[in-house]
């Protein structure tokens, strides 16, 4: 692997035979979505995850600033308003649903755990936990834990194993993880695990998807819940294609949405290794588009702003910008809660991760507790 | 989000023609979405328009269900909007879940039922891997079990879970009748089906699972066995069939004939000129419930390191003890 030798605004030179990293064409493509989704219809149709939008490109801009947040703001109005529109962080406040005492994906929506978890780590990046009303929403999550343990969406009452993440990661953001029986998730979480490939489905007897295998590991790793799982960490492994790329399940297409579920729950388990670093980091940096920045589900497609923060996440976890020369390219993500690891540590949140024999733990992990 | 090709994308995209028709459709969404949200306009019309467009919003199925109310009048009309909805985006959760909704407030009878099962069998026809169809499939096969939330629980297990909160589980004692039983063995017979179409099909072999073990009357090993050697012995490079191999040997590996199997393998591994990786790892998992077979993991796993790099260290950390 060639050593970085260039800096924040160029197009950085990460793998032979791999196109550059496009950091300033990212940054760029990140800072200008918001007006250009505005009032568009790509726009109207995903109004309703507004929130999640927030939540990955300013999860991006921070990786791609390596958390200074001044500059974070200056690009994306995180703090400050922009051209007569709210702080981002303002935002967020009229998201609150006062209804539910949960967070919606826009301004009037009803609120839902997914959203809730949303609101709560933009607002932990902005180092402004404060303005979440925090007895209201720990209320609102734990009305919605059932009586096996699992997770509902919200009262209309969808279960899935990706708001027993939901719940337990914003809980444990707000140092409430005692409003909810983590036991009864835990265990709930377990009943999920499908033989055949040591995955989890959404819910008991479902099919194991990566996406739901994410949720389900780190929500173990927050409930300090882990068990070994050799057959779970061939399956992970065996994910990577011809391509570099990872599917999400068997003889599935590659996608680098899955550089995310599939690499955050090998490096909480601590394997990593077990796939090739440099193939999958080469099928991401394909995937950029050269011309206007961002990151596409596969080379040649169109980018967006979901595949680009997990391609940027995913090119984090890789822990290709270690070598730097001349400081961090990318910041560290953490692989449990999704945020900068600065953050992270800045609050001291609790998990749990597996360290192989012999192996030490990354640096990104070293405030969790070890199963080994 | 997922699969637009760029240059055609951002060709569509500078034509002012669809600029402009776009445009339109935008206007059009944001005045509807207003009346809704801002205007207190609650109407089914009015919510059901806008989901025809975009089926994702979480907010406009839960509006619907707040104006339906506790009583469901006219299930007929929930199941056709879902069906067009579907039928645009069949993955869209909201959509999968309104239409549980619906079915356990007003649906819960065999001739309705029987034809989301036959919903299914048509979804799946389009898209075999659909696990919001999957899962909506066993939801309704819970239903006509007599579960009151779509599970099923056998003996203090639970085996499809509710998909659908706020409602007390309940002992499916129904389970113990001949009619949940056959329902699961036609189930079962479904996978069957689905697998002779396509091997290559996780979705199914997942299902099956799940069933088989409930079902002890009719799982033959033998036959999971003829089911999975047809799909390696045409394509052994395809993963799906070795995942359920896995499955068989940790559930059943004590009924196993390991002799034979290991046998077979190693006729299919030379075959393919000994390098067929997931030949090597089936029949690694084979030996791994035999005596004395050491040496030969020791050798496959020496093999695989070469024929499979990527995932060496793996293979390294199979060697330590």
């Amino acid at each position: 692997m060639s050593e970085i030798t260039t800096k924040n605004d160029e197009n950085v030179s990460l793998l032979e035979n791999s196109p550059p990293l496009y950091h300033s064409k990212h940054v760029e493509y990140v800072e200008t979505l918001a007006s250009k989704l505005e009032g568009s219809f790509e726009g109207a149709l995903t109004n309703h995850l507004k929130l999640g939008g927030v939540y990955w490109s300013v999860t991006t801009m921070c990786l791609l600033l390596d958390n200074d947040m001044e500059k974070v703001d200056e690009r994306m109005g995180l703090f400050s308003s922009k051209q007569d529109s709210p702080s981002i962080i303002d935002w967020i406040g009229t998201c609150f649903d006062d209804e539910s005492g949960g967070f919606g994906g826009d301004t009037g929506q009803d609120g839902h755990i997914t959203y809730t978890l949303y609101a709560i780590l933009i607002l932990a990046m902005a180092n402004r936990l404060d303005m979440i009303p925090v007895e209201r929403v720990v209320k609102f999550i734990s009305s919605l834990q059932q009586a096996d343990g699992s997770f509902v969406g919200d009262s209309h009452g969808e279960v899935d194993t990706r708001f027993s993440y939901c719940g337990l990661a914003s809980l444990s953001i707000l140092d409430r993880l005692d409003a909810v029986n983590v036991e009864d998730a835990a265990s709930y979480v377990k009943n999920c695990r499908n033989m055949e490939t040591g995955g989890f489905g959404s819910c008991v007897g479902a099919e194991s998807h990566a996406g739901q295998v994410f949720c389900c590991v780190a929500a173990l790793s927050i409930a300090k819940q882990l068990e070994p799982d050799d057959v779970l960490l061939w399956w992970l492994s065996e994910r990577q294609c011809d391509s570099g790329g990872l599917n999400g399940r068997s003889e599935k297409q590659a996608d680098v949405c899955y550089s995310w579920w599939i690499l955050s729950s090998l490096s909480i388990l601590g394997c990593t290794d077990y796939i090739s670093k440099e193939k999958l980091a080469s099928f991401i940096l394909k995937a950029q588009d050269p011309d206007d920045g961002g990151i596409a589900d596969r080379p040649e497609d169109m980018a967006d702003v979901f595949h680009t923060f997990f391609g940027i996440a995913g090119l984090s976890l890789l822990g290709l910008f270690e070598k730097s020369k001349t400081g961090k390219i990318v910041g560290d993500i953490d692989p449990i809660y999704a945020i900068p690891s600065v953050v992270v540590q800045r609050l001291k949140l609790p998990g749990q991760v597996i360290v192989r024999n012999g192996q030490t733990k990354e640096n990104r992990l070293q405030q969790y507790s070890t199963l080994m | 989000m997922h699969g637009r090709k760029r240059t055609e994308y951002k060709a569509r995209m500078s034509d002012p023609k669809v600029v402009a028709g776009l445009q339109h459709k935008a206007k059009q969404w944001f005045k509807l979405n207003d009346e809704l949200i801002n205007r207190g306009g609650s109407s089914l019309e009015l919510i059901a328009n806008l989901l025809t467009v975009n089926p994702d919003p979480i907010y406009l199925w839960n509006r619907r269900r707040t104006l339906l109310g506790d009583t469901i009048d006219d299930l007929e009309s929930e199941l056709k909007l879902t069906q067009t909805c579907l039928e645009r985006n069949p993955k869209a959760y909201g959509t999968w879940f309104h239409r549980k909704w619906c079915i356990l407030k007003a649906g819960r009878e065999e001739s309705i039922l029987q034809r989301e099962l036959a919903l299914c069998t048509q979804f799946l026809n389009l898209d075999e891997r659909n696990f919001h169809c999957w899962n909506y499939r066993r939801f309704v096969v819970g239903c006509l079990c007599g579960s009151m939330n779509g599970e099923i629980v056998f003996h203090d297990e639970v085996l499809f879970g509710s998909q659908v909160g706020g409602k007390s589980s309940n002992d499916c004692s129904a389970f113990q009748d001949k009619k949940t039983h056959d329902l699961l063995a036609s189930e079962v017979e479904f996978t069957t089906e689905k697998i002779q179409q396509n091997f290559s099909n996780g979705s199914a072999f997942h299902y099956r699972s799940k069933l088989l073990p409930y079902l002890p009357d009719i799982f033959s090993l033998d036959d999971e066995l003829e089911l999975i050697h047809n799909a390696i012995f045409t394509e052994p490079d395809d993963q799906t069939a070795w995942w359920y191999l896995q499955f068989l040997l940790e559930k059943y590996h004590a009924d196993f004939d390991l002799e034979t199997e290991k046998s077979l393998l190693e006729e299919l591994l030379e075959a393919e000129g000994g390098e067929s990786k997931w030949v090597l790892l089936g029949l690694y998992q084979v030996l791994r419930y035999m005596e004395g077979m050491e040496e030969n993991q020791e050798q496959i796993l020496r093999t695989l390191i070469r024929i499979d790099p990527d995932r060496k260290i793996r293979y390294e950390q199979m060697k330590t003890p």
